[in-house]
């Protein structure tokens, strides 16, 4: 009686997340004629005509590109910034470091839209408005207090013994981030990359803001502007959201595992 | 190999004294050891002759070189952890050519390198495993392999056989002593087990709030302890502590007391010298039995005496029960006398 109650609890937490994908999913192939009707919940028949008209009607290869190369590059530069932070914070004990936590902590507190006008006016001055670099700067510098600290959490888990001991074995502190304690710590980077990743993946706000052509505009902005000034082509913009979450509930499928040790690493050894 | 020097080295973490003015000279090739109760910060005076803690105040000094500004990968010490801290992502020959490499040895030297060691430890057989599949004996010789590769100026050793179940205990206990017989290597040993200490060390310093009570051979240390904190410590079972008006009208320790006032002497007994019977003795005083202590060769009567926990050794062939009245003797020799206010050795 009891475990059916949790199976039912659990099978309605899940249609509830699950409902507005399969909703999506089920939009994007259903025929333009049912497309505002209702019922049917179920098409009569499926098409990929929609999946064709992104492609081909939009530049949808050039955003999801742009999105790749955002969001990666993203992953890859808060990924090295966090390590090298995250390692000092947890091992080197520099003076003030949980005043620095406490900042980092604090830093992710702020709401987005309070940067957005000064990082519009930075970002032109640096002449990086509508280019994924600057688009990768901004995301880099939203991501970082995550990754600080997922990431002194991480290496925080790892003995402090085994730094020493590297210490002692002839490393200098660098070499022994090196060769003992990144590689100890990949479980970490992977957790932290796969979220910057999906954060920058997500990212709409700024992305909207710093971009004005397909030179950057990322997958997101770009649905967005899919509904023209008579009509909204749910069709296409429910193709397009479909083909955008694919990537990131595959990544997240395929590394479930990683992200969940490492959301609790250091949980459990204080 | 080289001597290690600590001169008026001082740590301190806020209120907590690990060292304060603490000076010592380690001869070359000694086996030397910090002996102290759990939580007292042994592991620190470690860390600071590593490298990786600095002092508060104070110098460091290894082969007749200052270090103290050294950074560790430029002290030549080797390290040997409690926990073994084995590197997780290395197989066992990984482990053991890892402070090799660092110094750049490579290719065909390295690997005669990493298979003589591997031979002395019996760690043939492991080369290919990871950490994680080794038993914590085997953990505990690849640790000491590491430490060992490299022929370093002086071991550091930081409770290596903390972890280890009592029967292994013993084994790497005897693998470290014959490490330290074959190669001489300085070694400065850090433990809270007495018997430990006793039984590896050429000279144990016993620590106190970051002071050292005593430092002297093993042999020493137990026959004549420089106060009642040593005393206790060392030896086990611990030494009986009892007032001397406690003792009153014993004629051996009338002997010993040569006239001190007995309101300011606090005897020291161990308990293998006190000799409990059941049967009257001459000169015995009488002793409440409260509990009896099989141990194998021995017997240990606890019993009170006006007041005061007295321990001895049942007299081979008697029998006593709890709640019996038995009576207890000591030799003269027996006897240490310490100061009741300070703790200090009397004689």
């Amino acid at each position: 009686m009891k475990r059916a109650l949790v199976w039912l609890g659990l099978a309605a937490a899940c249609a509830w997340s699950v409902a507005p994908f399969a909703w999506q999913v089920l939009t994007s192939l259903k025929p333009q004629a049912e497309l505002e009707r209702l019922p049917p919940l179920l098409p009569a028949a499926l098409t990929l005509a929609h999946y064709e008209a992104i492609f081909a009607g939009h530049p949808f290869g050039r955003l999801i590109l742009n999105s790749v190369v955002v969001a990666a590059g993203t992953a890859v530069l808060a990924l090295a910034l966090g390590a090298l932070a995250g390692f000092a914070l947890a091992k080197l004990r520099p003076p003030g470091r949980s005043a620095v936590l406490a900042g980092v902590v604090a830093m992710s507190m702020l709401p987005p839209i309070a940067t957005v006008s000064p990082l519009f006016l930075m970002v032109g001055a640096a002449g990086l408005r509508d280019a994924l670099a600057g688009l990768v700067l901004v995301y880099t510098a939203f991501a970082l207090p995550l990754a600080v600290w997922l990431m002194t959490q991480f290496f925080r888990g790892i003995p402090d013994e085994l730094y020493v001991a590297a210490r002692v074995d002839g490393c200098s502190a660098a070499g022994a981030f090196a060769k003992v304690m990144l590689p100890l710590a990949v479980p970490g980077l992977t957790a932290t990359g796969l979220l910057v990743f999906i954060l920058a993946w997500n990212e709409f706000m700024y992305a909207l803001t710093l971009t004005s052509s397909v030179a950057a505009r990322t997958v997101p902005v770009g649905i967005a502007l899919f509904p023209g000034l008579h009509e909204v082509p749910w069709g296409e913009i429910a193709a397009g959201a479909v083909v955008a979450t694919a990537p990131v509930v595959l990544l997240a499928i395929a590394f479930q595992r990683r992200v969940l040790e490492g959301l609790t690493a250091g949980a459990v050894k204080g | 190999m080289a001597e290690v020097r600590l001169e008026r080295l001082s740590k301190r973490f806020g209120a907590l004294a690990v060292a304060e003015e603490l000076s010592l000279a380690i001869a070359d090739g000694e086996l030397f050891t910090f002996l102290g109760p759990s939580g007292c910060g042994k592991s620190t005076l470690l860390h600071i002759v590593a490298g990786v803690e600095p002092p508060s105040s104070g110098r460091v000094w290894i082969g007749g070189r200052d270090v103290t500004d050294a950074p560790p990968q430029r002290r030549d010490v080797a390290m040997v952890f409690q926990s073994y801290a084995l590197y997780p992502h290395l197989d066992v020959a990984g482990n053991l050519a890892f402070p090799l490499r660092n110094r750049g040895v490579t290719g065909g030297e390295l690997r005669a390198e990493v298979e003589r060691v591997a031979a002395t430890l019996g760690l043939g057989p492991l080369l290919g495993k990871r950490p994680r599949e080794l038993s914590g004996g085997q953990r505990q010789r690849v640790a000491l392999g590491r430490a060992l590769i490299r022929r370093p100026a002086a071991f550091l050793m930081d409770e290596p056989l903390s972890n280890l179940d009592a029967a292994l205990r013993l084994e790497i206990r005897e693998e470290i002593k014959r490490v330290h017989q074959a190669h001489a290597i300085t070694t400065l040993y850090v433990t809270h087990d007495q018997e430990e200490a006793l039984a590896l060390s050429d000279r144990v310093a016993v620590l106190k709030d970051g002071r050292i009570q005593q430092c002297d051979p093993p042999g020493e240390l137990y026959a004549r302890p420089a106060d009642t904190f040593v005393a206790r410590f060392v030896g086990s079972p611990p030494m009986n502590l009892v007032p001397a008006t406690a003792l009153a009208g014993h004629a051996a320790l009338a002997a010993r007391l040569a006239g001190r006032d007995p309101d300011a002497v606090t005897v020291g007994l161990r308990p293998q010298q006190v000799e409990v019977h059941a049967t009257a003795r001459p000169g015995a005083q009488p002793l409440e039995v409260a509990l009896v202590e099989p141990a194998g060769a021995d017997t240990w009567i606890i019993g009170g005496l006006r007041g005061n926990r007295l321990q001895g050794k049942l007299a081979p062939g008697e029998r006593l029960a709890p709640g019996a009245r038995g009576g207890f003797t000591f030799a003269a020799d027996a006897v240490h006398l310490f100061d009741a206010a300070s703790g200090r050795r009397l004689d």
